[in-house]
């Protein structure tokens, strides 16, 4: 607890809480940097001035949209000690209102997975790779890989 | 597309700290994870400002306001955000108001001293009495 306050900016004024978001009081110290966010925004093609109040809430928007990518994350996800990338990876692409993100944030599947839908599709993968062929019998918890981006896998 | 993102990205840290907020305490999030969060919540800010642009365009304005952002929720499909941001923007008015009273009253604060400074020196021999 002693290493959240006091690091950045304390904002003692009283933010409304979020409505309807059941779970910890909104802690208002925890703020994404203004200016970061500014950058953002204005590196978007087109952009026209932006006014400090949708400065304001572009801040606290994003920070609701990280708050419920993360909670919907943790509700399908198996293991309740850890978020995982997969658990994310498979809220964004089965939400329709996620799609913007879904390129860069493919499911991840294992090396025997990858092999397998490789050969489906009548290719072979050559690769660098140290480890052994047997992977593909054991179990892969620590054999997993992931592939990024690559659309022909799908 | 991700790669182009290196200076673009919100910090990790403090996305975490912003997702551990909605998570009960012994959770940890991975570091995949972490990354993850903070690219999305980066493309997100480029999302709804684009959005936002658009809609401030179609009215004909130059400057987003808070109103295009509110608007561009519904836009993108994020409803359930509205709420909660018409209520901080309200906040936020409310605030930038006070603050303006707060100058206006400092000023006349000023303006009463330097008045006061001159007609206290009469107040003195009255007070003598």
């Amino acid at each position: 607890m002693a290493g959240r306050k006091g690091k950045g900016e304390d904002k003692t004024n009283k933010l409304p809480e979020s409505s309807g978001r059941k779970g910890k009081r909104e802690d208002k110290t925890n703020k994404l940097p203004e200016s970061r966010v500014k950058i953002i925004m204005k590196s978007s093609p087109a952009t026209k001035n932006i006014g400090k109040d949708a400065l304001f809430l572009a801040n606290i928007a994003t920070k609701m949209f990280i708050q419920h990518l993360t909670k919907s994350a943790y509700s399908i996800s198996n293991n309740k000690d850890e978020l995982n990338y997969n658990d994310i990876a498979e809220i964004v692409q089965t939400k329709a209102n996620m799609s913007f993100v879904k390129e860069m944030m493919p499911r991840t599947i294992t090396l025997s997975q990858y092999k397998e839908l490789m050969a489906a599709k009548g290719l072979t993968i050559e690769y660098e790779s140290s480890e052994d062929e047997s992977d593909e019998t054991g179990s892969t918890s620590s054999q997993e890989q992931s592939f990024e981006s690559s659309s022909e896998v799908y | 597309m991700a790669q182009s993102f290196d200076d673009l990205n919100l910090p990790n840290a403090v996305v975490t700290r912003i997702a551990k907020e909605v998570l009960p305490e012994n959770v940890s999030i991975g570091k995949e994870a972490r990354t993850a969060l903070a690219k999305a919540a980066s493309v997100f800010v480029l999302y709804i400002t684009s959005a936002s642009n658009a809609l401030a365009t179609k009215n004909n304005r130059k400057t987003i306001n808070g109103l295009d952002v509110i608007e561009a929720m519904h836009e993108t499909d994020f409803h359930m955000f509205v709420e909660h941001l018409k209520e901080n923007l309200e906040y936020f008015k409310k605030i930038q108001q006070e603050k303006k009273d707060a100058v206006v009253k400092q000023k006349l604060q000023k303006d009463g001293e330097s008045n006061c400074a001159a007609s206290n020196d009469n107040a003195d021999e009255n007070d003598i009495q």
